[in-house]
């Protein structure tokens, strides 16, 4: 069993009992494998945002049971659910999401300075992971010292800092140019090529051609790949 | 976590400065009033000493607090009477006057008239010669002098001081003490009370024979002698410390006031850092912070803040506290003791604990998704 992720009937709704109930993801069952790189696409709406949710462990689903290295994490704590996301789950945004009054350097110590890290082994890790991403030089700089693309190189190296089971990328290529967009996607490549496994919901068409496993979410439920 | 802490703090320095000075004024109003009353009490410890196992005489209608002011006094008749009780072995008469004679910045200076022979009481009471000899019997314009009057008019052994025109021989200067003993002239009792035109006594101290059964002694002089007041140091100690420790309360009170609003001044601005933050906090989350970890994180800003404001505050209060002796020209004895150190800094810490405890526990709960998306 190498699976990283697995959901078993997932089902997620918002609401629930009111009025305004409104159901999200309907009866998902999904395995994610280790190594793996897989594709999440989909109409706004559709789900898909929320599905990353659950995977990352920022929600719970309202049925269904999420495994993550074959534990059962669907009815953990806040506080349970926060170790999970520190120790198995790295995520890259849209919008980068650095915490702007801190440096590049500092940005990707961040979750092992969370983790209890000791200092200089923390410092000595991000500062592999930023030559790793090519942004050696601009360690010291603030992001916004930075452009887009060098942003969401920071952002990766973050994500990467405590090793995690899984990268969950959330449009990481959605506020970049097609140029910045490519060399983050070929950044991904290079480390899934290094068995980092990823999810990514996107709608770029490069990385769509890129990637051999799709899934397609329509309202709330998987209409195709598998 | 610390430096994470101390980084968020400088981000909005003003902000953080204002918060800072309101903990400050609060913590050395506290301090400052309170060493008053540490000091008042340290004063009076010491002026108790000096009554330690005497019964002290005061006519009806003046308060053992003002040694002998007013009402009416005790007459050598009655002093006879004293004498003879069963149970008191010595009877020390006194005459008093405060405040005819002024030094310096108008500290009042006590006149006190006693029996030459009865120096030796006082001496007993571990009131030292600096220099010269004690007034003796037979001493007629001879007097001792506190050691801060002889230091104040530059007098020494064999000067003449002057009271109501007449003049004394310094024949001695009685080593300093800290109390109102250092501003005051000792003359003998005869000689005062027909300067003055005297005719009784305005206060005595009676000695048991038994040490161990002054308050029995007290309570049968009290059913023997309607006209007079009779209080053990004991008495007056509790007497003073009620109204100490009601002081103490009193300004406590109103300068913790000021603090709770310097409190009230974190708890404002770790809501507002907290709001400004919100998104931060929720990609800490995204992350892995727990909620324990961001609570202690703004907890931590804020305890930092009011420390700082706690350690200023105790050393501007403190600093205030000795200037308002000075002014006093040390009437008012302040005293920043440990005691009130600690307390000034452990309230310093409670207020930031309490203040920061709501924005805190609010940034801890705040729900990560909806928190990242917040702009």
């Amino acid at each position: 069993m190498n699976e990283i992720i697995k959901l078993e009937n997932v089902e997620k709704v918002y609401n629930l009992g009111k009025p305004n109930e409104l159901k999200v993801l309907d009866d998902i069952d999904l395995k994610i494998k280790k190594g793996e790189m897989m594709t999440l696409f989909g109409p706004s709406g559709s789900g898909k945002s929320t599905l990353l949710h659950i995977i990352g462990c920022l929600d719970r689903p309202t049925k269904g049971k999420l495994y993550i290295d074959g534990k059962d994490v669907s009815k953990l704590s806040d506080d349970e659910l926060a170790l999970i996301r520190r120790e198995k789950i790295g995520f890259i945004f849209q919008q980068f999401n650095l915490i702007n009054v801190f440096t590049a350097l500092e940005n990707v110590e961040m979750p092992m300075k969370v983790a209890n890290i000791n200092k200089d082994k923390s410092r000595k890790r991000a500062e592999e992971l930023l030559k790793l991403v090519n942004l050696s030089e601009r360690m010291d700089h603030y992001p916004s010292e930075l452009s887009g693309g060098e942003m969401q190189r920071v952002a990766i190296a973050r994500a990467l800092a405590n090793e995690p089971s899984v990268i969950l990328a959330d449009e990481p290529t959605g506020n970049l140019d097609s140029k910045n967009g490519k060399e983050i996607f070929d950044i991904m490549l290079k480390l899934n090529s290094k068995g980092y496994t990823f999810v990514i919901v996107t709608h770029d068409p490069n990385i769509a051609k890129g990637v051999k496993r799709k899934i397609s979410l329509k309202d709330g439920k998987i209409v195709g790949g598998d | 976590m610390i430096d994470l802490a101390i980084k968020n703090i400088l981000r909005q320095k003003t902000r953080t400065i204002l918060t800072v000075v309101g903990i400050l004024i609060g913590i050395a109003a506290v301090v400052a009033l309170g060493s008053i009353s540490e000091g008042m009490k340290s004063m009076m410890n010491q002026e108790m000493q000096f009554l330690g196992g005497t019964i002290m005489v005061s006519s009806q209608g003046s308060s053992g607090l003002m040694f002998g002011s007013g009402g009416s006094e005790i007459s050598k008749y009655d002093l006879a009477n004293f004498e003879d009780f069963s149970g008191v072995k010595q009877v020390v008469p006194y005459v008093m006057k405060i405040g005819e004679i002024t030094i310096g910045q108008g500290s009042p200076v006590e006149i006190i008239g006693i029996r030459p022979e009865d120096v030796d009481y006082f001496k007993s009471k571990g009131t030292e010669l600096d220099s010269g000899r004690l007034i003796e019997t037979g001493d007629t314009y001879q007097a001792l002098i506190g050691y801060k009057y002889a230091e104040d008019n530059g007098l020494g052994i064999g000067d003449t001081v002057e009271v109501k025109k007449d003049s004394y021989e310094v024949v001695g200067i009685i080593e300093k003490t800290d109390t109102n003993m250092d501003n005051s002239i000792i003359l003998p009792l005869d000689t005062m009370m027909n300067t003055y035109s005297m005719e009784n006594y305005q206060s005595a101290f009676l000695i048991p024979e038994d040490l161990s059964k002054i308050q029995d002694v007290a309570d049968d002089l009290k059913s023997s002698f309607d006209d007079f007041e009779f209080t053990t140091s004991s008495d007056i100690t509790k007497q003073m410390s009620r109204i100490i420790d009601m002081i103490s309360v009193f300004t406590i009170g109103i300068s913790s006031i000021a603090a709770i609003v310097g409190g009230l001044g974190v708890m404002n601005t770790m809501i507002m850092s907290v709001l400004e933050r919100k998104r931060e906090i929720g990609i800490m989350k995204a992350i892995g912070a727990t909620r324990k970890y961001i609570l202690s994180e703004i907890l931590l800003e804020s305890v930092i803040i009011s420390l700082i404001g706690g350690a200023l505050g105790l050393l501007i209060g403190g600093v205030g506290s000795y200037s308002l002796r000075f002014i006093s020209s040390g009437l008012t004895e302040a005293k920043v003791t440990i005691p009130l150190a600690v307390g000034g800094l452990s309230f310093a810490v409670l207020l930031g604990l309490v203040g920061g405890f709501y924005p805190a526990w609010s940034a801890s709960k705040l729900d990560p998704i909806e928190a990242i998306r917040y702009e």
